[in-house]
């Protein structure tokens, strides 16, 4: 009985990781299908990174600004204060687990900090960074 | 007979004098804490005992010793007027209860305290929306509920100070402490009558302390334990699209807390929201739109969104809550150090308002109190 109930829990476990891999996948193949390439979490790292000049009224443009330097740690609205958290899939689960709140976010923040929508190519690399932790 | 006959005897009885430092004590409480908002559960609490005493004065103003009574001191017009003279004369009849002039300050003291008491509980039915009133006036009766409560108490105010007056003039004119007598209960007997004991029966006694044990944690109770009538309104709840917009980088404000043509320039200058691009699908504006339409400060029944809305002038479109004339009243006490520790900021409601994602603003909700030396703390920094 007991035996049976922790191959349930562990069946469940094991779905759900599954289930949260599966949508990073699945994130990146549409990618793939919008033209991207093959994925680098080199690159991504890289993209992440780059400072794109200073915001008299921000700060300076660049992920880490408000994200932290540590991706596996909590970051910060700038402004308002809120608490943002942990990038890093393997502390937070969640991330990119909701193909239209990573959609909703790559658009204002790469708009914010890159002044442009970011590629198909640069959102899949940041993904594959990011999940790579 | 005895040969020597006392040269004081008791005027004021217990009771009365009891009665009359717990009302300066409630009356001072309620005044230093009025418009205070986070202290208005102590000017509540003041204000009902204020209310209960007075009740208690004007039954014992009919069942108390001799001097306690209406029928002692409530004298007609003309031996007022001949009290009056006689003092102009300094030669005022002395009496050992209140005076003619002074019995009828106690009267209009009385009368006013009953006056300031029943609109207090239109005030805090009217705007804060619970006690024994709620529901009984709308937010702009109760506000002028509000401006006859402060009227009624500044006229409290130049009656108490006429009332002092005559206590000053009288101790002096007959060489007698007054105000210790109000203390001790005892005047000089001189060549006046005896009166009857002013002791009060047991009787009479348990009825009063029945009846202010009934009056005032009454109206304690039936005043404190609710809810605002807007507490459970379901206009004031947030939509999904509202709590995602707004609530991934802030508290999603209660859309209550600005007019709606504040809202549509918000969502009008999106791509610059105090700097952050905000890039909204066409349909989430629409959300958006519909998450505010009818619930604006124009449209909610908060006391909160009826000041707002009140405070900012048709002409003017405010970006910030925290523009609004209304906000920066009430916020004027909180100095930039509060604003930049932990836990608060002006994007922070919640910081210190417990309902503020209800959009509720409940004065007993707020978890922070202005420490006493707030105001002459931040004056400096306004004068820089």
């Amino acid at each position: 009985m007991i035996k049976q109930s922790m191959m349930a829990v562990l069946f469940t476990l094991m779905t759900m990781m599954t289930a949260t891999a599966a949508t990073l996948e699945e994130q990146l193949a549409s990618y793939r299908t919008q033209g991207a390439g093959t994925f680098d979490a080199k690159a991504g790292q890289t993209l992440w990174t780059t400072s794109h000049g200073t915001d008299p009224e921000v700060g300076e443009k660049i992920c880490t600004a408000c994200h932290m330097d540590d991706p596996h740690k909590p970051g910060k609205h700038r402004k308002t204060g809120k608490i943002i958290e942990p990038m890093a899939v393997s502390v937070n689960p969640q991330r990119f687990t909701d193909p239209e709140k990573v959609e909703k976010w790559f658009l204002r923040n790469c708009r914010q900090v890159m002044g442009r929508e970011c590629t198909p190519q640069e959102k899949g690399d940041v993904l594959s960074y990011l999940g790579s932790l | 007979m005895n040969q020597t006959t006392p040269t004081s005897i008791i005027v004021w009885d217990w009771p009365t004098r009891l009665f009359h430092w717990l009302l300066v004590a409630a009356f001072g409480i309620a005044f230093a804490t009025s418009g205070d908002d986070p202290l208005l559960r102590v000017h509540l609490w003041s204000g009902f005992l204020f209310f209960g005493l007075i009740v208690f004065r004007i039954v014992w103003g009919f069942v108390g010793t001799r001097h306690a009574r209406f029928s002692d001191f409530v004298a007609s017009p003309a031996h007022v007027i001949a009290h009056l003279i006689g003092v102009l004369h300094r030669r005022p009849q002395r009496f050992l209860g209140h005076n003619p002039a002074g019995g009828w300050a106690i009267l209009l003291l009385l009368s006013l305290g009953l006056l300031l008491a029943l609109f207090g509980f239109l005030v805090l039915g009217g705007q804060e929306g619970y006690g024994l009133f709620a529901g009984l006036l709308t937010l702009a009766q109760g506000h002028q509920a509000m401006e006859i409560h402060e009227a009624i108490c500044f006229s409290m105010l130049a009656l108490i100070g006429i009332h002092w007056a005559g206590v000053i003039v009288e101790s002096l004119l007959h060489r007698e402490n007054l105000v210790a007598a109000m203390f001790h209960g005892r005047k000089r007997m001189e060549n006046m009558a005896p009166s009857p004991n002013s002791v009060p029966t047991h009787a009479k006694l348990a009825i009063m302390i029945a009846l202010g044990a009934l009056v005032t944690p009454t109206v304690f109770l039936l005043s404190m334990d609710s809810t605002p009538l807007w507490a459970n309104n379901p206009g004031l709840k947030i939509t999904h699209a509202w709590e995602i917009a707004c609530g991934e980088c802030h508290l999603p404000f209660s859309p209550s807390l600005l007019p709606s043509r504040s809202w549509e320039a918000l969502l009008a200058g999106e791509e610059d929201h105090f700097g952050d691009i905000l890039a909204l699908k066409p349909e989430t504006k629409e959300a958006l739109r519909q998450s505010f339409i009818g619930h604006s400060a124009e449209d909610e029944p908060t006391e909160a969104a009826y000041h707002i809305n009140h405070s900012v002038q048709k002409n003017q479109t405010p970006q910030r809550i925290s523009d609004t004339p209304y906000w920066r009243k009430k916020h004027r006490n909180i100095d930039a150090e509060t604003w930049k520790s932990k836990d608060m900021g002006k994007a922070r409601c919640d910081g210190c308002h417990a309902d503020a994602k209800e959009g509720i603003f409940d004065d007993r909700a707020i978890t922070w109190q202005a420490p006493f030396n707030a105001q002459s703390k931040q004056s400096p920094e306004n004068g820089r």
